[in-house]
């Protein structure tokens, strides 16, 4: 990388040579080996559903942004000999001036400390460096756990994505700012079937970015082998749920992916001000002001990339701020949105660091980073001693929400009964269909920092899409007096 | 750099890579493109970035005894380039045999240049300032119809690919796009409507203003919606609906890869099984005219082709690459190389106007203009999933042209249902597509009319 930053900084200066409001240059690398195993063979190649394209990939390029009047336009090139680069800045700033021209509004960039300076994640063995034998042998310990007698057929999926992204920002302001993190994804994806055709589909996302060793730290092997046990148990045990209301607590998976859709997505500030309409959508809280009252007073949901190890992890935005923790909810009311420069100076306000980009060929947009409820003090055992009757939503298969965030749906996949303070067998795909509003007011417990856990995920949004990586989060939560969807 | 300078440039690179990999491998296939590709994004009536991509690709296929290996290379400085096949030799040794990868395809082949002329159009290369201006046409017919604020994206480019493979296939064509999708708005901030049009030229179904119009009708009369009652219902689907919740059974399902894979719900489904409604017939069509995914050859040189999928509500063939095709039977042009990956999902139409959809439907009926985040509990039979409307939907009031704005209903299905459970199809297809949809291809489908579709909503 050290010796293309003098293209980036010619770049910059080439841009320069002519009025503007603002101008930035990313130069960027991202690297991304892939192997997986499908049905206990090996495969090094893409793979379908949506699990990833480009499986083996290696990319290098600028993304060059520019604002003149109001207008904002973005050029992005892999050929950075500076005859090309001439063209991408006179291409992005004739752009950016057209566009000024049809703007009421002129686009403006908040006013932030520009930096100099180096950042990455703290790792010990870079997974780019395993060899593609330990790779294959890290994946292979999988494949023998079904071995194991089970009273029903597998299809199953072990994907291993090693990537590392390395990338120097600068802006017209004075930003010089290196960035490095390599990334570790392991996903098993896992269908149980019984003879007839009843079966359930199991997808984790176990991630980080504290490098090949943490990964190793998890003892992944027992934990799949366990929800292999489990999803059979699912398929061949699991019974109807009650109909009756009931009250519900959320395993840290569900409630983790809750925190990301329920409410970090509506509080992108893109989507309050409209700019993913066409696209991911906007948010319920646009017709809200910030103080609103979403849910009870001991719901709390942050975000926060400065985590160490996360799989969201990072120090500085793709537009060179600083990176901080977000308190979105905040003892249930509206908070504080994400926002980047440009929706920051619409609101008079400053960015708080979310502006993500996945790759030179894209622009920076408003993205979450490690979302979560924050833990409470509720033990487990405190939380269901005084349900009636319930249901424990362990984790989730299925899932959606509508364009504006309101309306969820949720389907168990390992979900107990509980009844009279006690947890009970198995209950097949209990279906949590409820608003976003009428999730978090009946939420009356968090549990304490002991089951706090994280999930890995690729978060979509924008066009054309990004996914980016990230970790959702939470402890357990209760909801109370909730009535199942009928669900399947 | 021009475009000849370009193509220099990539002769070059692919000079360079065929050199290393040839006494490596024994099967090998290079794949270049030349991107030039543009986005306007649009919302609150104002543009909000112009974006280009200029780029140059490499997607690179080697085996070497039946190990293989694909990767992607857009980081063309030359020491990565030696550096990344120097790791694919090391790779190619460590890596196990694919048990689904036989052979590439043998020419030498005759592509048509009909499939060319109908996929290229030198004028959209040459947009520029008036790309903004369909942007602003569209945008006026938009708020013509009611609406008060929109959003959307135009997509206008032009590409270059050029194909070799170790059995002496050579091939090389140019393509142009176009994909407009405009969102209307109403002061009603629930209140939405969608359309789209799409193209490979300019003058052949390619028309934002009617797009404008569509999306600011559905938003219009979205306008004062209540929440819909759960229950059971026959909906009638707009074309760009089946993105979601008809076409995946053909782009996915019918994916030989996949099924063998056991993430098919058609897998345990063979030739002659009856998978839907004798309404229904599907082709997966690499050769249509104007089409997205249209193209002369597929990621391995073989020619495209329309193949039957669907015939009649019953399984034909499943799309297929050169390894994964039985013995008697030639590749359907759908290489990708591991993987086989749609072309255009084209549906037979029927001879039904909407109205006449309308007129037909028997039981309390549910308009849907548009849906999104289909979601599966599982892709093993049937296909559970769940798919929520996202723009206007409408009751349809019985004997009446009226139409009640609903919202919050979902659709909860599975994909068996929805083929068995299709009534009727319109008479006109529309080429579609859709952000991050399920089906991941273009798609050419009528309205559809389906019967018995269960919707549900929100307990709180």
């Amino acid at each position: 990388m050290e010796e293309f930053k003098e293209i980036a900084e010619y770049a910059l200066s080439y841009a320069q040579e002519r009025p503007l409001d603002y101008a930035e240059v990313r130069l960027e690398m991202n690297n991304r080996d892939t192997v997986s195993f499908l049905n206990g063979k090996l495969h090094i190649g893409s793979l379908p559903i949506e699990l990833t394209a480009d499986a083996f990939s290696r990319m290098f390029g600028i993304n060059i942004r520019i604002l003149v009047d109001g207008g904002m336009a973005m050029s992005s090139t892999n050929n950075i000999s500076k005859s090309s680069i001439k063209v991408a800045v006179d291409n992005a700033y004739k752009a950016a001036k057209r566009n000024a021209h049809q703007r009421k509004k002129p686009l403006k960039m908040s006013r932030e400390k520009s930096y100099e300076t180096e950042w990455s994640s703290n790792f010990k063995v870079n997974p780019m460096d395993i060899s593609l034998e330990e790779r294959i042998n890290f994946l292979k310990e999988f494949i023998a756990i079904f071995e194991d007698p089970f009273p029903i057929q597998f299809f199953h999926i072990f994907v291993l994505i090693t990537e590392e992204r390395n990338t120097y920002f600068i802006n017209n302001e004075g930003a010089r700012i290196s960035g490095y993190v390599p990334r570790v994804a392991f996903i098993p994806v896992i269908i149980g079937i019984i003879s007839g055709g009843k079966n359930e589909q199991m997808m984790k996302t176990y991630a980080s970015s504290a490098g090949w060793n943490d990964l190793l730290s998890w003892d992944l092997v027992k934990e799949v082998r366990k929800n292999v046990a489990t999803l059979s148990d699912i398929v061949t045990k699991a019974k109807k749920p009650p109909q009756e209301e009931l009250d519900i607590i959320l395993g840290p998976e569900v409630s983790g992916i809750v925190s990301h859709e329920n409410c970090g997505h509506p509080h992108e500030a893109d989507r309050i001000l409209g700019r993913e309409g066409a696209q991911a959508g906007e948010s319920y809280l646009r017709e809200h002001e910030l103080g609103f009252k979403i849910g009870n007073d001991c719901v709390n949901v942050y975000d926060d990339p400065t985590i160490e190890g996360s799989y969201g992890f990072y120090l500085f935005d793709d537009e060179g701020v600083k990176s901080r923790k977000r308190k979105l909810i905040k003892d249930g009311i509206f908070n504080e949105m994400l926002h980047n420069r440009e929706t920051a100076a619409m609101l008079n306000t400053n960015s708080n660091g979310a502006a993500r980009a996945t790759s030179y060929q894209r622009e920076p947009i408003i993205r979450m980073a490690n979302t979560y409820f924050a833990p409470g003090d509720f033990s487990f055992e405190e939380m269901i001693e005084d349900i009636k009757l319930g249901i424990y939503m362990k984790s989730f298969t299925e899932w959606n929400i509508d364009d504006k965030r309101l309306e969820a749906k949720y389907v168990g996949q390992e979900a107990y009964l509980i009844e009279n303070g006690e947890l009970k067998g198995l209950v097949s795909k209990p279906t949590l269909e409820i608003s976003s509003i009428g999730l978090f007011k009946s939420i009356d417990a968090q549990g304490d920092m002991n089951s706090l856990e994280w999930q890995g995920a690729f978060c979509g949004k924008s066009e054309p899409g990004q996914g980016i990586p990230v970790w959702t989060g939470g402890p357990n939560i209760r909801l109370r007096n909730i009535k199942l969807a009928g669900g399947e | 750099m021009n475009t000849s300078e370009k193509v220099e440039t990539l002769n070059e690179i692919s000079t360079r890579i065929k050199k290393k990999i040839e006494p490596i491998c024994q099967d090998w296939i290079i794949k270049g493109l030349i991107i030039d590709e543009n986005q306007i994004r649009f919302s609150e009536n104002q543009i909000d970035i112009k974006k280009n991509w200029k780029d140059l690709k490499i997607d690179l296929f080697m085996s070497e005894k039946r190990r293989t290996l694909e990767i992607t290379l857009n980081d063309l400085r030359l020491s990565s380039i030696d550096d990344t096949i120097n790791n694919c030799e090391k790779l190619l040794n460590s890596a196990e045999k694919n048990r689904f990868y036989k052979n590439l395809p043998q020419g030498p082949f005759d592509y048509t240049d009909k499939i060319k002329k109908n996929i290229f159009d030198e004028k959209v290369g040459k947009l520029n300032d008036d790309a903004v201006k369909y942007v602003e046409k569209a945008t006026e017919a938009c708020f013509a119809e009611g609406a008060k604020r929109v959003a959307g994206s135009f997509f206008f480019g032009v590409s270059s690919i050029f194909l070799e493979t170790s059995e002496a296939i050579r091939g090389e064509y140019r393509k142009s796009n176009l994909n407009f999708r405009i969102r209307a708005f109403a002061e009603d901030m629930y209140a939405t409507g969608e359309s789209l049009t799409v193209s490979t030229h300019l003058n052949q179904g390619f028309d934002p203003i009617a797009a404008g119009e569509e999306a600011g009708r559905i938003c219009h009369q979205a306008i004062g919606g209540k929440k819909g009652k759960p229950g059971t219902y026959n909906i009638i689907i707009y074309p760009k609906v089946t993105t979601e919740i008809q076409a995946p059974t053909a782009a996915l399902a019918m994916n030989e890869y996949i099924r063998k894979m056991g993430l098919s719900w058609l897998a345990g489904k063979k030739k002659g099984d009856k998978i839907a409604n004798e309404n229904i017939t599907i082709w997966d069509d690499g050769t249509k005219e104007y089409g997205l995914a249209t193209r002369p050859f597929d990621d391995e040189g073989a020619p495209s082709k329309k193949t039957l999928l669907v015939d009649e509500g019953t399984i034909n063939r499943f799309f297929t690459n050169t390894s994964l095709s039985k013995r008697h039977e030639e590749s359907t042009g759908n290489a990708g190389i591991t993987i086989p990956t749609p072309t255009n999902i084209v549906f037979k139409p029927g001879d039904c106007s909407l109205e006449e959809l309308i007129e037909i439907s028997e039981k309390p009926t549910l308009l849907i203009t548009s849906t999104w985040y289909t979601r599966y509990q599982s892709y093993a039979p049937p296909g559970v999933f769940s798919s929520l409307p996202k723009d206007g939907m409408f009751l349809v009031k019985k004997h009446s042209k009226v139409l009640e704005p609903v919202r919050e209903l979902r659709i909860n299905s599975d994909h068996f249902h929805m083929m068995k459970n299709l009534l009727a199809l319109g008479k006109e297809n529309k080429q579609v597509t859709t952000w991050l949809n399920p089906s991941n291809s273009t798609v050419f489908a009528p309205f559809m009319l389906i019967e018995d579709v269960k919707m549900t909503t929100g307990t709180k």
